[in-house]
């Protein structure tokens, strides 16, 4: 088998992500954002591996039916895109919710009536009881 | 059906106001001739409309931050039930709408005609209405008539009257221009008695200026569509 020459972008790229793995795998086991540094570390990995062997996406690719191992990555990027849009926008909605009952409790109980306070110049209505 | 003598002080009307200060004072004053119970709700402005108000014999609430319009009229609505309200009215704070025309949507629900009563102002008079507004609207009309399935000939008119059960089942949840429909929707989905009363717009530089542009109609359109699809 030929040995697989280095790019410029892999020795740039293979560092940073090694260091990302690292940090994501120390997270991990020290219990931070335990399911967060799990995926984390999980994708720093399969980029590292992904930009060092390429290969790996051909022959995923070609075993799923699709053409090329750049048209993988990009499928599953744009369904991970479209999944994330929705989650967020969902999780928008929710928080908006949240934040719109808060202002409403404050406003209720902050309330004032007009039998609990003396207007400083009251304007007398003209409305008579019939 | 309640007694004609109590019912000034059973109708509440509910006024929500964000940036209004040039025109609340006069609003509620005007109101407050005829009603005993104004609501105003201070949607978090940031030029004092608040402070115009507090002299006034009305009720004030105040949203710390904007949560638009149809935050506002959910607490008014929620804060009118709490004082005993039989009747409550919407009411804008921008002086679009006539306090005159309140007294033919409560009378129906005092009848015990109908439950809900919807200010229209294609049955009555819009003077000076800009033709876009009117397209607009039209769109509107068809639009929710297929998503809410309810035949109104204004389907955004924030003059409106609700008996007591029928305000108590309002459960707002779409903050901003949206809630017009939504409104329709619940309205609708409920089972209320509904009908349309004649009412009039009037138009000023003023309220022209600050009225919805077709831009936001698009977003409230498809931000429905969406939420429709989310639940």
């Amino acid at each position: 088998m030929t040995p697989p020459h280095i790019i410029a972008f892999q020795l740039i790229v293979i560092p940073v992500l090694g260091l990302l793995f690292v940090r994501s795998l120390y997270r991990v086991l020290r219990g931070y954002h335990r399911h967060a540094s799990v995926i984390a570390a999980v994708i720093w990995l399969a980029g590292a591996l992904t930009i060092l062997r390429p290969q790996i996406t051909i022959r995923i690719a070609a075993a799923l039916g699709i053409g090329r191992g750049a048209d993988l990555i990009l499928y599953i990027f744009v369904i991970a895109f479209l999944v994330s849009v929705f989650y967020f926008y969902s999780r928008l909605l929710h928080l908006e919710a949240s934040l719109t009952q808060i202002v409403r409790q404050l406003a209720l109980r902050d309330a004032v009536s007009p039998d609990t306070r003396e207007p400083e110049h009251a304007i007398t209505s003209d409305r008579h009881p019939s | 059906m309640i007694p004609a003598e109590s019912s000034a002080d059973r109708i509440f009307v509910v006024v929500t106001a964000f940036n209004e200060s040039r025109t609340i004072a006069d609003v509620a004053q005007r109101l407050l001739k005829h009603y005993p119970n104004v609501v105003v709700v201070d949607d978090g402005s940031s030029d004092g409309t608040s402070d115009c108000v507090k002299p006034l014999h009305a009720h004030l609430l105040q949203h710390r931050v904007n949560r638009g319009q149809g935050a506002a009229l959910q607490t008014g609505i929620e804060y009118a039930l709490s004082r005993g309200a039989e009747v409550v009215v919407t009411f804008d704070g921008d002086g679009q709408h006539k306090e005159t025309d309140i007294a033919a949507l409560v009378r129906p629900i005092l009848r015990g005609d109908c439950d809900v009563a919807l200010g229209s102002r294609f049955l009555g008079h819009a003077p000076g209405m800009p033709f876009s507004r009117r397209l607009l609207l039209k769109a509107a009309t068809l639009f929710t008539r297929v998503t809410s399935r309810v035949r109104v000939t204004d389907v955004h008119n924030g003059l409106r009257a609700f008996s007591r059960r029928a305000a108590a089942s309002l459960h707002l949840t779409m903050d901003r221009m949206a809630h017009a429909s939504e409104i329709l929707d619940q309205v609708r989905r409920a089972g209320w008695r509904y009908r349309e009363v004649p009412v009039e717009i009037c138009y000023s530089a003023y309220s022209l200026a600050k009225g919805q542009s077709s831009w936001n109609a698009l977003r409230i359109g498809s931000e429905i569509l969406v939420r429709k699809v989310l639940h």
